[in-house]
């Protein structure tokens, strides 16, 4: 039997019970502990290639029915993706309040996110899109701030702009080609036809909400910046998987098309746009989350250049940055999610912790310098691969700008470091700090994610070497005069 | 001009009114409702574009299969714009919603009153 | 533009110390790099005459206005209006983009 369609089914059927489950808190902590382990074991025990839903195949070569389709690349993404939510998941049971509703609210957001990327047919895609534009604000919503609230109310009547211009462009999509199945569309878009360019300006609009980038990075990053800690790891991962999925579905459509040449243009000017517009916002913040939330929007634009690039390097680097990305990034949230725990978020009224929690603080280290590209961690890695990339395709401009920016990110972090943990401060704030406590589960998935940091350094081939198949597919290799 | 170019020209028109709303009247209950007439804009694009003459694509049990796949519209748009009416009826409760909590702390419903900078 | 006239406007906020004008300075220095590195990828890919009009518009306008990073700080602000503008910017350009060029 397939296990498949089970990656999408069960966690919305365990959505549903958890749901129901209201104020019993032991029910809730086992239910969720066993569901955090099935969910790491279904990836690997689902079968490749293409999944018909209801038993209908192919009809007189036309695809008739919705179809997943599963290769090794999606699934080292499906593995990354349900690795870090029952990590958080773990994390997010030493709170006290409301826990039912934030293992609702992540399981429906990990089944959308994972239909996103197996997706073969575009209407069930916008499906699970929305899906995840009213997760991602209902995880804000748990907060209970005023400022949560504007947060979300912001991001939605953007967001609500901007999928109805999408649905508008799988509509001239439809009208030109005559099917919604991407495997059978692809036959039909050879001939150019301004309804085709129609569509997909508008997807590429659809594309910069789903990932955060401009002009909607700073309704993305005030999201990030008003949930607490651990959920606003689990929204940036959200974030990333979209750009993936959506990225590989243009590629598969597009690429290698000569009328695709302008919208390539624009896809790559948004990566390079993003990357630098979220350092230099992230070297101005003075509220912790928010710098580390501008930070997720620059790395972002890293991955979306990556694949925008269109190569089989650049579409490896692309995905393999995304993966590590997701893995130092979630440990950095926890980092804050700990911190916030202790005193609170602005920079400048902390200080001084270095003494009380010398591990976590050395996890924290790890995952700043992972970020920034040094050697022995994982950013390294996938960084210099998207060097190479564009190096490849004749234009070490962008090479220059990524070298900036990654320059530009080691010195606000290590200024954010210095404020919070080396900074001298006096008795009284020390005598405060000591009464409060550290969560437990939090510090222990924060280990996982550092000691996976730095084995993909060492070993990067764990991962790429599942990439390698499906980028040479979808790839073309060019180079600018 | 016939029934179908004349359905897609106020499609367009209801798509450029809700944008305006969204991005210029000052209200947010007015910016709401001005998302709505975007989405039935897209909804009747979407309706129109299976439009061949035919009629209502309902199967009524005493009717054969080729009469019913000769004589009807097509059928695909209308399922997708059910889909579609349904994630708008949830966006719209969840915004509504969150909408009276903000009025009831700031008292004034001026959009650059409530969503400023902060 | 110097550190001190830096260092005095960040003092009026509350937050003078070492560590923030010199981040501050990081982030004015990779704005005008992203212009300058900019104009010279859209002039490569469009002619020479056009390079060097660009280069010199970019330059132009990233001196004048100067120091440029609080005037971004503001423009990216979170009140709904600035956001919708930006919003409204980037589907005329994106349109722009996609079909003008392609029907030269």
């Amino acid at each position: 039997m397939n296990y498949l369609p089970m990656i999408v089914v069960f966690p919305l059927i365990m959505a549903i019970i958890m749901n129901l489950l209201h104020g019993k808190e032991r029910a809730v902590k086992y239910i969720t502990f066993i569901t955090a382990i099935i969910l790491i074991i279904l990836p690997f025990i689902s079968q490749y290639g293409y999944y018909y839903f209801g038993g209908h195949g192919v009809v007189d070569g036309w695809v008739s029915g919705i179809a997943y389709l599963y290769n090794p690349a999606k699934q080292a993404v499906i593995v990354t993706l349900s690795l870090i939510a029952s990590l958080v998941l773990i994390a997010g049971m030493g709170e006290k309040l409301k826990n039912n509703m934030f293992v609702t609210l992540t399981l429906m957001g990990f089944a959308s996110v994972a239909a996103i990327v197996l997706a073969d047919d575009i209407f069930n895609l916008y499906v699970f899109f929305e899906i995840v534009s009213i997760v991602q604000a209902g995880l804000v919503f748990l907060s209970g701030t005023e400022e949560a609230y504007k947060a979300g109310l912001r991001y939605m009547i953007i967001g609500n702009v901007a999928a109805s211009l999408m649905l508008l462009g799988i509509a001239f999509l439809l009208a030109s080609t005559g099917t919604l199945n991407i495997t059978d569309m692809k036959n039909y878009l050879l001939v150019d036809n301004p309804m085709i360019y129609g569509g997909l300006l508008l997807l590429i609009v659809g594309l910069a909400y789903g990932a955060g980038l401009p002009p909607f990075h700073n309704v993305k990053a005030d999201l990030y910046a008003r949930a607490k800690g651990f959920i606003s790891a689990m929204l940036q991962t959200y974030s990333k998987f979209v750009l993936v999925g959506l990225m590989l579905i243009i590629l598969k459509l597009f690429n290698g098309l000569d009328y695709f040449a302008s919208a390539h243009g624009v896809l790559i000017a948004l990566g390079v746009l993003a990357m630098v517009f979220g350092v230099v916002m992230a070297l101005l913040q003075s509220d912790y989350k928010k710098l580390l939330a501008y930070h997720a929007i620059s790395q972002v634009g890293y991955v979306a250049t990556g694949l925008a690039l269109g190569t089989p390097l650049g579409i490896v680097a692309g995905i393999f940055h995304a993966i590590n990305n997701v893995i130092y990034k979630s440990a950095l949230f926890l980092g804050a999610y700990i911190v916030s725990c202790k005193r609170g978020s602005n920079l400048h009224k902390l200080g001084g912790l270095l003494p009380l929690m010398p591990s976590v603080a050395f996890m924290i280290l790890c995952a700043k310098l992972a970020i920034s590209g040094i050697p022995p961690f994982n950013g390294f890695q996938s960084k210099w691969m998207l060097a190479q990339a564009a190096m490849q395709v004749n234009m070490p401009e962008i090479a220059i700008i990524m070298i900036i920016v990654s320059i530009g990110t080691f010195v606000s972090m290590i200024k954010a470091f210095y404020l919070i943990y080396l900074k001298p401060v006096d008795e009284k704030t020390l005598k405060e700090y000591q009464n409060k406590e550290v969560p437990k589960l939090a510090v222990f998935s924060l280990f996982v994610l550092t000691a996976l940091c730095i084995i993909i350094g060492i070993y990067p081939d764990i991962v790429t070497n599942y990439l390698w198949d499906y980028a040479k597919e979808l790839g073309v290799n060019y180079c600018l005069k | 001009m016939d029934f179908q170019m004349a359905s897609f020209i106020t499609s367009g028109l209801l798509v450029i009114i809700g944008l305006y709303g969204v991005f210029f009247v000052d209200n947010v209950l007015k910016k709401i409702i001005a998302l709505e007439i975007l989405g039935s804009g897209v909804n009747l694009a979407l309706i129109t574009i299976g439009y061949n003459g035919g009629t209502i694509p309902i199967k009524l049990p005493n009717v054969p299969v080729d009469v019913f796949a000769k004589e009807s519209a097509y059928p695909l748009t209308h399922a997708l714009v059910l889909t579609n009416i349904v994630i708008e009826a949830s966006m719209l409760a969840v915004m509504l919603g969150v909408s009276i909590i903000l009025y009831k702390k700031y008292k004034t419903l001026k959009s650059s009153v409530i969503l400023k900078e902060d | 533009m110097s550190y001190d006239d830096i260092q005095k406007r960040l003092d009026k906020e509350g937050h003078g110390d070492g560590i923030t004008v010199g981040a501050v300075f990081t982030g004015e220095y990779t704005l005008y790099l992203l212009f300058i590195f900019g104009a010279l990828i859209i002039g490569r890919v469009y002619g020479k005459t056009l390079m060097t009009l660009f280069g010199l518009t970019a330059l132009a306008f990233s001196l004048s206005v100067s120091p440029i990073i609080f005037k971004f700080k503001e423009e990216n602000s979170n009140a709904i209006n600035y956001q919708l503008f930006w919003l409204s910017i980037f589907l005329g350009a994106i349109a722009f983009c996609i079909y003008m060029t392609t029907r030269w």
